[in-house]
């Protein structure tokens, strides 16, 4: 499966936001650099890919 | 009768008993987790899709196949004596090599490594006029610790030729046809765990045949890694034991059908939170699948925060009065390697 993924809008106060969101299955994945989603995900950075920005209202 | 010491078969006691080899000096002495098979919580059927290559089915296990599809994957009862479950690997699409892995954490075989293993199992055929080629293997990683490449196949070969792998994986054993019958027997081959480097090991069954046909079956049960150069009886810990331990890399939040019910009362664009525990303290933190809730008067759901112990959802009240939203569809945790 092809993934792309996305940042995740948080509003303030609570407005750190510790994971990216993985398309199109929706996963949210934490950055944890032991994590392998998250180890997938800076594979796929350091390709030159660019996550998505956030979607105006986040919804899961 | 006397204890009596044979070099053959062991040592034999006064009530007739049999020890054909020393028992282990270590407590939880199986490295594997669910060798028995009996924990499912991703559920107990792997069809078109879920039995993708390299992708885990029952807990702790992933499946392993030229190509996807090449396996339906189920939890069986077909299962030899003192066994509850085994994991039964069924041909879907003909003529691929297939099996089953799992990868164990460092923290859990960084004193096997530079040693002798055994892995041992119990396994049979539906038939071996075509499955007649399982092999084992004990397989050594020395890339980043706990940084696993899952999928370790970089060629599958012909018939008969073991796998190439890829970087960083080896074979600690030299793999070879154990004669798998359509009778549950026990194999087991013994390795020296040797490469330099060595920060993961992790544990391969497969079928190295290319000529199967759809409907074959191969069943595994009871798997166990140990220390030494014995295959000893397997280790058969309790269910809510085994479940813990898989718990620590995979955990099911809520089970979706609408079945939990969460409700705040705010003013319009209050933010609300909760913070979820996990079951179990994850081995790192996970990630989060399988959200999708039904909600009232709230939006902006969102997921965050994750760590080993708990996550935070949030959602934003859409106008003063209550909010709700239920879960209706499971919320999985992932922490695998």
């Amino acid at each position: 499966m092809e993934f792309t993924y996305q940042l995740i809008k948080f509003s303030p106060p609570l407005t750190e936001s510790n994971c990216i969101k993985r398309l199109p299955d929706n996963a949210f994945i934490p950055f944890d650099p032991a994590n392998q989603d998250f180890v997938e995900y800076n594979k796929w950075l350091s390709l030159g890919n660019q996550p998505l920005p956030p979607d105006a209202e986040e919804n899961l | 009768m006397p204890i009596s010491l044979n070099g053959t078969t062991g040592i034999q006691f006064p009530d007739s008993s049999l020890q054909t080899a020393a028992a282990s000096p270590y407590v939880l002495k199986n490295r594997l987790l669910n060798g028995s098979f009996n924990i499912a919580q991703r559920g107990t059927s792997f069809t078109s899709g879920a039995n993708n290559d390299d992708t885990y089915n029952l807990d702790r296990w992933y499946v392993l196949s030229d190509g996807n599809d090449a396996v339906d994957i189920t939890q069986t009862t077909t299962v030899p004596t003192g066994a509850k479950y085994s994991i039964g690997l069924d041909v879907e699409t003909a003529n691929k090599k297939f099996g089953i892995a799992q990868i164990i954490e460092n923290v859990n075989c960084y004193d096997a490594i530079g040693g002798n293993v055994t892995l041992s199992f119990q396994a049979k055929v539906s038939a071996t006029t075509k499955l007649d080629n399982v092999k084992c293997a004990v397989i050594a990683w020395s890339g980043t610790a706990d940084t696993v490449t899952s999928d370790i196949i970089s060629a599958w070969e012909a018939e008969g030729t073991n796998p190439t792998l890829i970087a960083n994986a080896t074979y600690e054993n030299t793999p070879a046809n154990l004669n798998v019958t359509t009778s549950w027997a026990t194999y087991s081959v013994t390795a020296n765990v040797d490469t330099a480097s060595t920060a993961n090991i992790i544990v391969f069954i497969w079928s190295d045949v290319t000529d199967t046909t759809a409907g074959d079956f191969l069943h595994i049960t009871n798997a166990q890694l140990e220390i030494g150069t014995s295959a000893t009886p397997f280790e058969r810990r309790l269910y809510g034991q085994e479940l813990d331990l898989c718990q620590r890399y995979y955990e099911i939040h809520a089970t979706g059908g609408n079945s939990t019910l969460y409700r705040w009362y705010g003013g319009t664009g209050t933010e609300v939170c909760t913070i979820f525990p996990m079951k179990v303290t994850k081995r790192v933190s996970p990630t989060i699948s399988g959200g999708s809730i039904t909600q009232g008067n709230c939006s902006g759901t969102t997921f965050g925060n994750i760590t080993i112990n708990s996550y935070r959802l949030q959602t934003v009240v859409e106008s003063t009065g209550m909010c709700f939203f239920l879960f209706s569809t499971s919320i999985t945790m992932s922490a695998e390697l």
